[in-house]
């Protein structure tokens, strides 16, 4: 029943609807005409000579896509094309056999290798010879400026397998996905664009397949001339149903990636094995989905962090980025060159160059891949990375390269050879393009001795650029791992390692607190790495030998005494807190804290010269903490801010303010602590900067010079608000009065006025009062409104990180705002 | 003479009184006066001077009767069968009364009764009393060219009326008698069947959206019951329906019982059907070439930092439309499917009707049960119909008669699923990407599995935000089933109050039930049970199913009186009094709910999770009185007039009665003296006529003003806002009606010609849904009443029995007609649909002096060869420079041309394309309408065939512009293959560019001259001749073939040129003729057996 209805339904269709309107319609031959040789697969097929290629698109699966599935750009070989490929690849009687025995050899090709071959010669998307001559992935109003055809890579259908990869991480076999492979189309924008020459350029490229082989007289009638990889077009723009066709001369050899390159060759095997010290697995679950069985396969991508991806085919895994190509430039040092290195700089410190710290490394290796355009390798954004062009041989001859570590420019003449890869080009070089210059200043030691790592790894935290300066002299002073791991923070926790998952060897530096445990931020490394780093040396005369260090932070000091170093919280510690006697050494207690320095800026290899300062190597009992600023510098301060109000914590004060003499006598129990002390506060206030107070220094007395301003009736003992008056002249306002540092004995240069946070009335002028400082050689004195003159107690003040105190022998006199209430 | 009348009179009392005496009795025998043989079961009846029975009897199986004569004067003995003619005997005291019956001619008799019943309409007037414009079409060719909707059967056969069938299953239908009069008021006619308004309640049934399906449903009479069709086109004609019948009125009538022997019919056919190719679409590779094409183009247009372009790089990159081998679903993506072949199939219709009638000189009946099957020729739809029909006519007596009809329908459709905007599986089909596959493929590529391929998302986006779903299996797997039951019961009573005065008095209930199931499961959605890990409820399109309820109570009275008085020959009067009654009411009930395990339970207090419910309830009610009176003088000079109030509840109290008069006055010139002595002429007859209708606005009680709970209340306590405003001033929009008419028959009508000349005029046009100034309070106003517009022309009719021999018939019928519409005055307020410059719109006018359905857009001009060609001219064609010299390049709204794009004419030259270059493109209306019907018999063989033809109406090939537009994911026709690609091609298509660019603004690109001439239906019937049909003991065998929509001449470049028009917009202003079908007629061939015994 059923098929005689079909049939009889059959018959009525074709005798109805045989001619209609609709159908006339849609016959397209009616209505155009079009320029199109129809499907590529037909148009070559018809012309023959193309055996070779068809039968190899044929096996590989992809012919659908040559007879039209899909917008495609395809680079068609002729069999004689096939010949030079085959005798390039070990068949010397390629150009005598027959086209049937040719047809065979691409037959009986290994069947990974054919497929990578002739996918190879497929591009996604159509581009017409113009596209290919000026393409600018901004637009086609953007194709005019001067950027058109800069870009010259382009997508292909060719992928490499997936491939097992054991992850020295955590020893475990990972699959890793590769993506599509780009092809390089040279036109002779792609070089002029950059600064390069494509006559010369492309032959040193791709020197191998032959010479002369850049000929631009051989462009077509509309005057394009491009050649892709190692191979020239013979045809340009043959317009096909769904894209657009070229004839080659030669098959284009698949190129491999920079990291393929290097890994397949022997002489290279320590710096590519270095390289791959910073490889990073990662998971893409996209990837895993489309290609691993619907996500039953974990796939990775295998990429390098804080390094060129030199082993990605593209930047990211995502494609909708197309403007974005990887033009990566390595100038590759062979086994040799990487082993004199070793030997001139870490040999003393490891046994080998695969125990060599990952920052080291990093060091060296960045500055042997180029970063002439790139602020930064590992951004990810965007627009940097399309800033990203190749450099060819002679932007490197026009010194228009550099290293991205140091950016040292690079010479041709180190230069070898060059490599044109699918992702970049790969130079080899007959010596380092560059030795990363923080071995050859006061950071030597953190990059050759392993036992400053964890210094090191604050250093990179922090920046280190400033110490490699050649205008400022440092004193570097540099604790191993034992004193930063034994130092206890404030909240008694101590610094650690903590290993850094991404890759081999890489760790990081953190700290516990309760429970939690926390990264070092950039600001708390910065803070301890700056104090360890002192541009400035204020040498102190006479008595001992005793030494200010500005240190890299501000107002920040070290003091040292012979061998011995001081940080301002040891010094408050030892000295403020225990009794200047302790600092002899006496004490036992005492010896543990200490802390001596070495130099040790002669004792590193020879091919160290540090050009920029001393280097010390610290040393010293469980109270190195004192170099290490606190993770909470707030703890450590003068004030104590409790919500609105500022105390002061009596247990930071000096010891000689609170304990000397009867305790009814102490500056603390006279001036602190029965009053409010905190009035000058207010004061202070009108001048924070946010809700940090204003750096001041605090003139302080001794218990007996308290006394004695008691006796000579400067301030009326029984009445607290004088006291309070009184007290507000002693803090000095550093911002007010100028003071690039805090006063330190030096060489007697004079004096200096200082102003207080005291107001005066306006009758008197307004303003605040005054004191003046003066420089005596080997201390300092303070001379008051009266013209007393009172000599400064210590040698050194103590320093918190909002203040100074200075300790005063006798009372300073204001004569009437001595009484005189703030105006507040 | 006086004596003599006397005498009589004695007589008569004397036999009277005699017969009471002697209680007189008539003994006899009755037998069949051909073979002499006892009629046994025969009736003998004593009947009075007005035929009322006051005695009867049955003959015995002798033959033999005895009835005892009761007293009257004037009696009559009647004896009657089945089968033989009734013979009457006047008694005159006979005591034995022996008669012979002699069997009658069945097919005589029964064009006897059809005529007597078409004789008078319900103004008690005759055809030839009549002054309307009247057309009426008997069906004696529709049991041999079947039909399958009364709709069909007219196309083409009825001047002036215009009927536009829709290809889809669910696509547009339209019938138009005169043009469409009113904006937004129906402009759909009335539909009357045996005297009974259908109830059409406009704002549950729109015609215009109604398919052909509904059709049958709302008029599920079989073809075969129906015996004539009357087209009542003007005022005149349609006075007594009023405002329903303002669009004009389809009189159908049924066959009803006849007297004679018990009679059989027996007709199945079944056709089978195919559904045409539709436009050719592109296959997997071509799709995947263009949607790289369109997205490369796009992408290379605006540079990649747009980021647009990276949304297209994406989905450039995606692997649905790449050749990515080693990609997860590779396999899925690159197979070439049908989708349209994978829904469809051959589809067939099994219909078999049965009646049997009969009757005696009493009674008479008919009883039809019809059963059909079909199967649609999308996968998944299909209707099981099952009607009956019974009437019965009894006459008590001369004067008084009572019909009952009864007649009940079940049907139980099957469709594909379908819910608000989601499209068909159909147009899904052709939509769908054809690289894709509709079943889960074996791992190794070869072949499918049985496992529905449906992505939660694959490149056409997902159910939820693109309604992209799996058609194969919503055909296969999706549920819509539909049961309904239609019942009618009506009844009649005529009775002759006195010769020249009747009463007839009609009660009719129509009851309706439907309830529909329909469950979309998830394999063909995709969704996932729980949206989102927050979500709150689950997703609602999971296992979706849906649960409803319709049902409708129609009950109509009508009482009519209807005087009918000839006094001296000369003077002649028919007047006519008409009460009229009608009440529906509506309730209903409709559950969504999702998580539903199978459509059985969709039931919402079977649980699940509850989407949505809904119910209402509605009455309405309308009350109309008409008196008419028609004068004729001397047989040829006829004068009528009639007034008719009416009341609706869909207005306020104040305006509820409109009132209505017509006036006609007619002259029969044929009758006349001077033109009785040529043979030539046999018929003219010369007609005018004016009148009044109205239309009033639809729904229930819109006037009231309401309103409504804000659920969010305020200031914490329950609160309520207006939220319709009250309409107190809504009344009829009145159309005027002239008419002129003139009837001409030559040749003893043998060829009849009829012309007629109108013009419609409509006032205070009701505007729905009218803006309003928000100040107001109110956004909208539901009814407004202001504006004109007219609809005239004429129509011409002719009927010929071109041969008319024993052996040879030729009969040919040909009309054709012309309607112009055109807006007189508008109100200044209504707000018009804003244009919008985008691709696919037209800018929506209505404007004063145009007609409706004007197109405006722009002027196509192919596509731009090269960059030259895209610098901007002045309207003198030079080239515009800018201030640098440089030429400046068109733009097309913001885009700038490119080569390859497509080339709007720049009318005023100012460089830019935008809304001031719009020009008038032409419009909807055809010019001329028109039919062919031609029937040629040689014996027992016919050949028949009907033509429709409709000509200078354009039509906006939306389906064309959807299939090659280039500009989406959806797949495309074939046309786009030559589309430009680069400089050199030749084409009027433009290149494709995903999402950007104006290359489809609305043009004349896509109106269409949609004129065409369509052979509707081709019949050859065979029936076999009288003498074999004896042998056969049959009275009559037909054999029949007819195939559908066979051969069709046309310009039209879519799949079909009949294109309805469709309201564009939510005001219903703008309305227009868009082919968005995506569906081509079906090829049709229907073979059929008619038996009669």
């Amino acid at each position: 029943m059923k098929k005689w209805t079909n049939l009889l339904a059959l018959a009525l269709l074709l005798f109805c609807f045989s001619c209609n309107e609709m159908d006339k319609y849609y016959d397209n031959e009616r209505h155009s005409s079009s320029v199109s040789v129809g499907n590529a697969w037909d148009y070559l097929s018809s012309r023959g000579n193309f055996t070779c290629f068809l039968t190899g698109v044929k096996k590989a699966g992809y012919e659908s896509l040559v007879s039209g599935t899909g917008l495609a750009t395809i680079f068609a070989p002729t069999d004689d094309a096939f010949r030079k490929y085959f005798k390039r690849h070990g068949h010397d009687d390629a150009d005598s056999v027959t086209l049937d025995e040719l047809k065979k050899w691409v037959e009986d090709m290994n069947p990974t290798e054919l497929k990578n071959m002739i996918t190879y010669h497929l591009l996604y998307y159509g581009f017409t010879s113009g596209q290919f001559m000026a393409y600018n992935p901004d637009g086609v109003t953007a194709s005019q400026d001067n950027t058109a055809g800069t870009y010259h890579k382009y997508r292909t259908k060719s992928r490499d397998t997936i491939e097992v990869v054991s992850d020295p991480t955590d020893g475990l076999q990972k699959k890793v996905f590769h993506a599509e492979k780009c092809i390089p189309v040279f036109t002779s924008n792609a070089f002029s664009r950059v600064g390069a020459s494509a006559a010369t350029d492309y032959q040193t490229l791709y020197g191998s397949f032959g010479e002369n082989l850049w000929n631009e007289a051989a462009s077509d009638e509309q005057g394009n001339y491009f050649r892709v990889s190692n191979a020239a077009v013979k045809e340009y723009n043959i317009i096909t149903d769904n894209g657009y066709l070229y004839i080659l001369d030669d098959v284009v050899e698949p190129l491999k990636t920079i990291h393929q390159v290097l890994k397949a060759n022997e002489n290279y095997s320590m710096f590519i094995n270095a390289y791959d010290r910073f490889a990073d697995f990662i998971y893409d679950a996209e990837i895993s989905q489309t290609y691993g069985n619907g996500g039953r396969d974990t796939l990775f991508r295998f990429e390098h962090i804080d390094l060129l991806n030199i082993a990605q085919e593209w930047v990211t895994s995502d494609w909708s980025q197309y403007n974005m190509v990887l033009y990566n430039t390595v100038y590759a040092p062979n086994n040799a060159i990487m082993t004199a290195f070793f030997n001139d700089y870490w040999a003393n410190y490891y046994s080998s160059l695969d125990k060599v710290n990952i920052k080291p490394l990093a060091a060296l290796l960045t500055d042997q891949i180029e970063g002439s355009n790139i602020s930064t390798v590992i951004a990810n954004d965007k627009e940097q990375m399309f800033g990203r062009k190749p450099v060819f041989p002679s932007n490197i001859q026009h010194n228009e390269a550099g290293t991205f570590f140091t950016n040292t420019s690079v010479g041709w003449d180190k230069i070898d050879s060059s490599i044109y890869c699918s992702n970049g080009i790969l130079y080899e070089v007959n010596d380092l393009v560059a030795i990363p210059t923080v071995f050859s200043y006061v950071t030597a030691p953190a990059f050759l001795d392993p036992a400053y790592n964890m210094f090191l790894l604050l250093m990179y935290k922090s920046g280190f650029d400033s110490y490699t300066s050649e205008n400022v002299t440092f004193h570097a002073f540099y604790p191993d791992d034992a004193i930063i791991s034994n130092t206890e923070t404030f909240s008694g926790s101590r610094f650690q390692y903590v290993k850094n998952s991404n890759k081999a060897g890489d760790e990081d530096v953190s700290y516990q607190e309760g429970d939690e445990i926390f990264s070092v931020s950039a600001s708390l490394a910065s803070n301890i790495v700056r104090n360890h780093f002192c541009d400035n040396v204020i040498e102190v005369r006479g008595g001992d030998e005793k030494i200010y260090h500005t240190t890299y932070g501000t107002f920040n000091y070290l003091y040292r005494k012979g061998d011995k170093l001081y940080s301002p919280s040891l010094y408050n510690d030892l000295v403020g807190r225990l009794g200047e006697s302790q600092v002899t050494g006496e004490n036992d207690n005492a010896s543990e804290r200490e802390i001596t320095c070495e130099d040790i800026t002669e004792q590193l290899p020879a091919k160290v010269n540090v050009r920029n300062g001393r280097v010390y190597r610290l040393s010293g009992g469980n109270h190195a903490s004192a170099f290490v600023a606190p993770p909470s510098s707030e703890l450590y301060t003068f004030f104590v801010k409790n919500e609105d109000t500022y105390k002061i914590d009596k247990n930071r004060l000096p010891h000689e303010l609170i304990d000397e003499g009867p305790s009814e006598a102490t500056f603390y129990s006279r001036f602190i602590e029965e009053q409010d002390t905190l009035a000058v506060v207010k004061t202070m206030q009108e001048e924070s900067v946010g809700s940090k107070l204003p750096r001041f220094i605090l003139f302080a007395f001794t218990t007996e010079a308290t006394m004695n301003a008691i006796m000579a009736g400067v301030i009326d003992d029984s009445q607290t608000t004088a006291k309070i008056a009184y007290s507000s002249n002693l803090y000095v306002s550093v911002p007010r009065s100028r003071l690039a540092d805090y006063p330190f004995p030096n060489d007697g240069k004079g004096i200096r006025e200082l102003q207080t946070f005291k107001k005066k009335t306006a009758a008197d002028g307004g303003g605040y009062t005054s004191l003046k400082i003066r420089d005596d050689g080997d201390h300092l004195t303070v001379i008051d409104p009266t013209g007393r003159e009172v000599r400064v107690k210590n040698s050194f003040p103590y320093i918190y990180p909002d203040g100074a105190i200075y300790v005063l022998e006798d009372y300073l006199d204001f004569g009437e705002y001595n009484t005189k209430e703030n105006i507040n | 003479m006086k004596i003599t009348r006397k005498i009589c009179l004695l007589l008569v009392a004397f036999v009277v009184s005699q017969a009471i005496a002697a209680q007189s009795v008539l003994t006899g025998k009755v037998e069949d006066k051909s073979s002499g043989e006892p009629l046994a079961g025969a009736s003998v009846f004593v009947q009075n001077k007005d035929e009322r029975t006051l005695a009867s009897v049955l003959v015995d199986a002798n033959g033999e009767y005895r009835i005892r004569i009761p007293e009257g004067d004037n009696l009559v003995i009647k004896f009657s069968f089945i089968g033989m003619q009734s013979q009457d005997v006047k008694y005159t005291g006979q005591k034995i009364l022996n008669v012979a019956l002699v069997e009658e001619s069945h097919e005589l008799e029964t064009v006897e009764v059809s005529a007597k019943r078409a004789e008078r309409n319900q103004m008690g007037l005759t055809p030839r009393e009549e002054l309307g414009a009247v057309q009426r079409m008997s069906m004696e060719g529709l049991e041999t060219a079947p039909v399958t909707s009364v709709a069909e059967a007219l196309q083409g056969a009825l001047s002036n009326v215009d009927i536009i069938t829709g290809a889809d299953p669910g696509s547009n239908s339209t019938i138009r008698i005169r043009g469409t009069q009113s904006l937004n008021a129906s402009s759909d006619p009335l539909i009357v069947v045996n005297g009974v308004p259908f109830p059409v309640n406009t704002d549950d049934f729109d015609f215009a959206a109604a398919s052909t399906d509904d059709y049958s449903q709302l008029l599920d009479i079989s073809p075969a019951d129906i015996e004539s069709i009357e087209v009542l086109k003007d005022a005149q004609a349609t006075a007594i329906w009023g405002s329903k019948g303002a669009n004009g009125v389809l009189v159908i009538n049924t066959k009803k019982g006849a007297k004679g022997k018990i009679s059989f019919t027996f007709s199945t056919n079944a056709e089978v059907k195919k559904e045409a190719s539709t436009y050719p679409l592109l296959n997997a590779s071509q799709y995947v070439s263009l949607l790289q094409d369109a997205l490369w183009n796009s992408i290379n247009d605006l540079g990649y930092n747009n980021s647009n372009a990276q949304l297209y790089m994406d989905l450039l990159d995606a692997d649905e439309i790449n050749f990515n081998p080693g990609s997860l679903l590779f396999n899925e993506y690159n197979v070439d499917t049908k989708w349209l072949d994978e829904v469809s199939r051959i589809g067939y219709t099994i219909d078999n009707n049965f009646s049997m009638s009969g009757g005696g000189d009493k009674a008479t009946y008919r009883l039809s049960l019809g059963y059909l099957n079909e199967k649609g020729t999308t996968k998944g739809t299909g209707v099981q119909r099952f009607s009956t029909r019974f009437n019965m006519n009894y006459r008590f007596s001369k004067k008084l008669q009572i019909t009952t009809e009864f007649s009940l329908t079940y049907n139980d459709r099957n469709s594909n699923w379908s819910e608000g905007s989601i499209e068909g599986a159909r147009s899904m089909a052709m939509k769908k990407m054809p690289q894709e596959s509709p079943f889960v493929m074996t791992e190794d590529g070869s072949r499918r599995t049985d496992t529905y391929f449906t992505p939660y998302e694959d490149f056409q986006q997902t159910f939820e935000a693109n309604n992209n779903y799996n058609p194969v299996a919503l055909v296969n797997e999706g549920v819509n089933k539909l049961n309904s039951y239609n019942s009618r019961l009506s009844f009649n009573l005529q009775y002759q109050i006195i010769p020249s005065l009747s009463y007839f008095g009609t009660v009719a209930l129509t009851a309706d039930s439907k309830r529909t199931k329909k469950f979309l499961p998830v394999s063909v959605s995709g969704v996932p049970w729980v949206q989102s890990a927050n979500a709150q409820n689950p997703n609602e399109w999971y296992n979706r199913s849906s649960d409803a309820s319709n049902e409708q109570l129609y009950l109509y009275t009508e009482n009519r009186l209807v005087y009918n008085q000839t006094f001296n020959d000369i003077h002649r009067l028919v007047a006519s009094g008409i009460l009229q009654i009608e009440q529906t009411s509506a309730t209903s009930y409709g559950a969504q709910t999702s998580g539903n395990a199978s459509y059985y339970l969709s039931d919402p207090a079977t649980g699940g999770y509850l989407v949505g419910m809904s119910s209402g309830k509605s009455t309405t009610r309308e009350m109309s009185a008409n008196v008419s009176a028609e004068y004729i003088l001397l047989d040829r000079y006829m004068f009528n007039a009639s007034f008719r109030g009416e009341a609706t509840s869909s207005l306020p109290a104040r305006n509820r009665w409109g009132k209505f008069p017509t006036f006609g006055v007619g002259w029969q010139l044929g009758d006349e003296e001077f033109m009785k002595n040529q043979n030539v002429i046999s018929l003219c007859k010369i007609r005018l006529s004016w009148g009044q209708t109205g239309k009033a606005p639809s729904g229930v009680s819109p006037y009231v003003g309401t309103f409504a709970s804000d659920p969010s209340g305020y200031l914490n306590m329950p609160s309520m806002y207006p939220s319709a405003i009250e309409l107190d001033n809504v009344t009829y929009e009145v159309v005027d009606k002239w008419n002129a008419g003139i009837d001409f028959g030559i040749l003893n009508d043998r060829l009849m010609f009829t012309v007629d000349l109108y013009k419609n005029v409509t006032n205070n046009l009701l505007q729905k849904g009218m803006s309003l100034p928000t100040s107001t309070g109110f956004s909208k106003v539901a009814w407004y009443n202001s504006g004109k517009m007219t609809n005239k022309g004429w129509e011409f009719r002719i009927d010929a029995d071109v041969v008319k021999t024993k052996d040879w018939n030729f009969f040919l019928s040909f009309n054709i007609s012309q309607n112009d519409n055109m807006i007189n005055s508008f109100p200044p307020n209504v707000d018009m649909e804003n244009y919008t410059f985008d691709n696919g719109k037209y800018a929506f006018l209505v404007m004063e002096g145009n007609p409706l359905g004007s197109f405006y857009g722009y002027r196509y001009k192919g596509v731009y060869q090269n960059v030259e060609d895209t610098y901007a001219k002045d309207i003198n064609g030079k080239t515009i420079y800018d201030i640098d010299g440089k030429p400046v390049v068109t733009r097309i709204n913001t885009w700038t041309a490119r080569p390859g794009d497509a080339k709007y004419e720049d009318i005023n030259g100012d460089g830019v394309i935008n809304a001031n270059d719009i020009v008038y493109l032409g419009n909807y209306s055809p010019k001329l309408l028109g039919g062919i019907q031609f029937r040629l018999s040689y014996k027992t063989w016919q050949l028949s065939a009907n033509f429709q033809g409709r000509a200078g109406q354009k039509v906006f090939n939306q389906a064309r512009l959807n299939s090659e537009m280039m500009r989406g994911k959806t797949n495309q026709s074939t046309a786009t293959l030559r589309r430009w690609r680069n400089e050199g091609d030749i084409t009027d298509m433009p290149r494709a560019l995903y999402g950007q660019g104006y290359n489809s603004l609305g043009s004349d690109r896509y109106i269409e001259d949609a004129s065409f001439l369509r052979m509707k239906t081709l019949t050859l019937k065979y029936g076999f001749p009288k003498n074999l049909l004896k042998k056969m003991h049959l009275k009559g065998f037909d054999l029949y073939v007819t195939a559908y929509d066979l051969w069709t001449l046309t310009k039209y470049s879519g799949q079909d040129p009949e294109v309805s028009e469709k309201k564009q917009d939510d005001s219903g202003l703008v309305r227009l003729a868009v082919d968005g079908a995506s569906t081509p007629k079906p090829i049709r061939v229907k073979f059929g057996i008619n038996l009669r015994f």
